[in-house]
């Protein structure tokens, strides 16, 4: 479980499972989770991971990744045959070994004391898939004999697409990384080794947009360049080399960000939704309507039978009243899900990553609430708990599933590389002057849109499908682009315009809000989401 | 005057009679009691929050069940309250059955915006609901009974039978036994649990009702 047994609370954490040699064929793993306690309600989530479609190693284990929300009971991890039957049970504690925030962690040998912020991890322990780093803010490759197989180069790239930060130490270990992996990700080109002060030092062609840090007498010792929305940092010696003064340096350089995550931003959506309900000034005049019609009917009028038929009228023309106000559909909803969507594409260094984050909370639903994600989806971490969690059952099927009653669609988390078309595609382009071009065939309008240069910032109306042309007179200030934006919108921009590399670069920043109502079965669904569109320039 | 003419008139006053039984200036409070109750729970059922972020704190007042939960109090109260009318107005066995069904029928017609209103809030299905309702008058039946019972039995005297009934009132809603409970078995209605558990939470009241109606009936024969 985790990273060595160390993960964050609320992340996506990777579970690694060796299935013993067994008679009947295994089909299924089936993760549950209990959540809360008998004092606030219960719950529970199950994962059921298909093994047939699980990533497994050369070593034949199988990684999957789930989100943890609480601690206090341990996970049960069942193996279910192709005949339905359970074959294997465990029990996985998860007390041990949690986090409360993401942490540093180092891959290899480190003649130094590490400190206390970080946790290790071997090379063999690594995980395949990208968001199974989802725990970790940066991490540190030191001396690896043997280097790393492709696919943990990849799985480190996508992370570092992602948001994540890599810091390599080189020098004369640089032959033990080299790969294609090493030399994508690596901040410098055509690289070789140098002599220098007693240490060997690797030196190259720096790539664009790479930036030195850190030098020593003279010599660069740390180059950073910008990767998707990570960063890759490069130590040009190798750790044997590095002393304690740079290793504090070291220290205090490297950011600790975590991957870019929109799942605050969805929570914060979530919180802002409107809830729909019937008014409580109707309500009250309906009471009272009751209560004074009846009061008075029953003291003022004498004759018994004209009483009656005249509380029988009133009673009617109240129900009518009250039928009326069925029609006003002002129900109250038993789902609330905010769900943010990334789209980013960097256009000159080819890369892209799109995601979604779901918040959601549930009240009051018969039967309880199961979420059903479409084959192949990646699991969201969800940050809102059900309002009381004995109502609801909340479980994720990652395949067909039974008595379902939600199923959110789209919710891949995937880097992406580019050249390649996407279905429906947003181009923008700047004459570097007063003239920006939006070609929007995404197949609908974007409400809102921004135009982030180092420059200054320029608020961009309605986007419409097909070619838009702006023209960007003066930037407007910061406080008054979060004026002039849509409230639900605000927290996205706020997010990226931390997270967009500026530097030299403009960025079209497009905003889109869909709400939308499901019922099914009696269970009202208010779905709102915003979808985020960043194009570089 | 001609025969038909007699009993045209003697039906008229009957009817008149009845609908005087049913509810009078006198007799009114029950009802009220009632619609105070109901339309407390009412309120009490619509949203304190405005936005998502406030459902947490207060939200679990802000359902169906806590509306149904006063109905079925209110049902309870006015069940008990009816049942010492009936004896105060020294109405016979059958009579008594008779208006108290008429009552009963009144308060469920003249509380039915609220519970429209509910379902408008909460839409759901109507079916669940409409069983919580049947559910409610049966309980408002029974107790109109062992009230109406209590209130006549001369060994008890008027403040005895009071005070009696309404303890009995108050262990029949707050009991741990799950299934007798009104509160416990409209949310059993409510959620839809199968038709097996629907129908013991609904013969509970109506078992209940049933052997104090025959105790009644045999008691009415012998006097």
């Amino acid at each position: 479980m985790g990273l060595e047994g160390k993960f964050s609370l609320g992340r996506m954490v990777p579970l690694t499972v060796r299935v013993p040699p067994m008679e009947a064929k295994p089909a299924e793993l089936l993760v549950r989770q209990k959540l809360g306690n008998p004092l606030r309600g219960s719950a529970t989530v199950d994962f059921n991971f298909s093994l047939r479609e699980t990533e497994r190693n050369s070593e034949g284990v199988f990684e999957l990744t789930l989100p943890i929300y609480d601690l206090a009971q341990p996970l049960e991890i069942r193996l279910r045959d192709e005949q339905g039957k359970i074959q294997l049970s465990k029990e996985v504690p998860l007390e041990e070994g949690w986090s409360q925030s993401p942490f540093s962690l180092a891959v290899g040998d480190f003649p130094l004391s590490l400190g206390e912020g970080f946790r290790r991890l071997s090379r063999e322990q690594m995980p395949l898939s990208w968001s199974s780093y989802d725990s970790v803010s940066n991490l540190w490759l030191g001396r690896i004999p043997g280097g790393l197989s492709q696919q943990k180069w990849e799985a480190l790239g996508e992370w570092v697409l992602g948001g994540g930060v890599l810091l390599i130490f080189s020098g004369s270990d640089v032959y033990n990384l080299d790969s294609p992996g090493f030399r994508r990700l690596s901040p410098l080109s055509s690289f070789r080794l140098v002599e220098g002060s007693g240490e060997t030092y690797l030196t190259g062609v720096e790539k664009d947009g790479t930036e030195l840090v850190m030098e020593q007498g003279g010599t660069p010792l740390l180059f950073k360049r910008r990767y998707g929305t990570g960063s890759v940092f490069l130590v040009t010696e190798g750790v044997d080399g590095i002393r304690e003064k740079e290793w504090e340096q070291l220290l205090e350089t490297v950011p600790s960000s975590g991957s870019l995550s929109l799942q605050e931003e969805a929570t914060s959506l979530l919180n802002d939704t409107v809830v729909n309900r019937p008014s409580r000034l109707l309500a009250f005049l309906l009471i009272g309507a009751v209560l004074g019609l009846f009061a008075l009917i029953v003291n003022r009028v004498n004759r018994a039978r004209l009483r009656l038929y005249l509380l029988l009228g009133s009673g009617m023309v109240l129900i009518l009243f009250s039928t009326f106000y069925i029609g006003q559909e002002e129900t109250v909803n038993n789902i609330y899900l905010a769900r943010t969507e990334l789209n980013m594409r960097d256009a000159r260094s080819d890369w892209g990553f799109g995601s979604s984050w779901l918040s959601f909370l549930g009240a009051n639903v018969p039967g309880g609430v199961t979420f059903e994600l479409e084959r192949g989806g990646d699991l969201p971490p969800l940050v809102q708990m059900p309002q009381k969690l004995k109502e609801g059952r909340y479980g994720y099927n990652w395949k067909e599933g039974q008595g379902l009653t939600l199923t959110p669609s789209g919710l891949k988390r995937e880097v992406r590389t580019f050249p390649q078309r996407e279905e429906g595609s947003l181009l923008v382009s700047s004459n570097g002057d007063e003239k920006l071009e939006v070609i929007n065939e995404l197949g609908a309008e974007l409400d809102q849109g921004v135009f982030l240069t180092p420059e200054g910032t320029y608020p961009l109306e309605g986007i419409g499908r097909g070619t838009n042309t702006h023209y960007l007179r003066s930037p407007v200030s910061e406080r008054e682009i979060k004026r002039w934006l849509k409230e639900e919108f605000v927290p996205s921009y706020e997010k990226m315009e931390k997270s967009v590399p500026l530097e030299g670069r403009s960025w079209f920043l497009g905003f889109r809000k869909e709400d939308q109502l499901e019922k099914n079965s009696g269970v009202r669904t208010r779905k709102r989401t915003v979808k985020l569109y960043v194009i570089q320039a | 005057m001609i025969p038909q003419e007699i009993s045209k008139m003697t039906k008229s006053r009957r009817w008149e009679e009845f609908c005087q039984g049913i509810v009078n200036s006198k007799t009114w409070q029950p009802f009220f009691t009632f619609f105070l109750i109901a339309g407390l729970g009412l309120f009490l059922s619509i949203p304190m929050a405005a936005k998502v972020r406030g459902l947490g704190s207060l939200g679990y007042l802000s359902n169906a069940p806590v509306f149904f939960s006063f109905y079925l109090l209110a049902s309870g109260i006015f069940g008990a309250n009816i049942g010492g009318i009936s004896a105060v107005r020294e109405e016979g066995w059958k009579e008594s059955l008779k208006l108290n069904a008429a009552r009963i029928f009144l308060v469920g017609f003249f509380s039915l915006p609220f519970v429209l209103y509910e379902r408008a809030m909460s839409p759901g299905d109507g079916a669940r609901m409409s069983l919580v309702l049947l559910y409610a008058y049966l309980v408002a039946f029974l107790w109109a009974t062992v009230s109406g019972g209590l209130e006549r039995s001369s060994r008890l005297g008027s403040s005895g039978a009071f005070i009696l009934k309404y303890a009995l009132l108050i262990f029949y809603f707050v009991t741990p036994a799950g299934l007798i409970s009104p509160l416990a078995g409209s949310t059993i209605l409510l959620q839809a649990k199968g038709p097996r558990l629907i129908f013991l939470v609904l013969s509970v009241p109506a078992g209940l009702l049933s052997f104090f109606l025959i105790i009644g009936s045999w008691r009415n024969f012998r006097e």
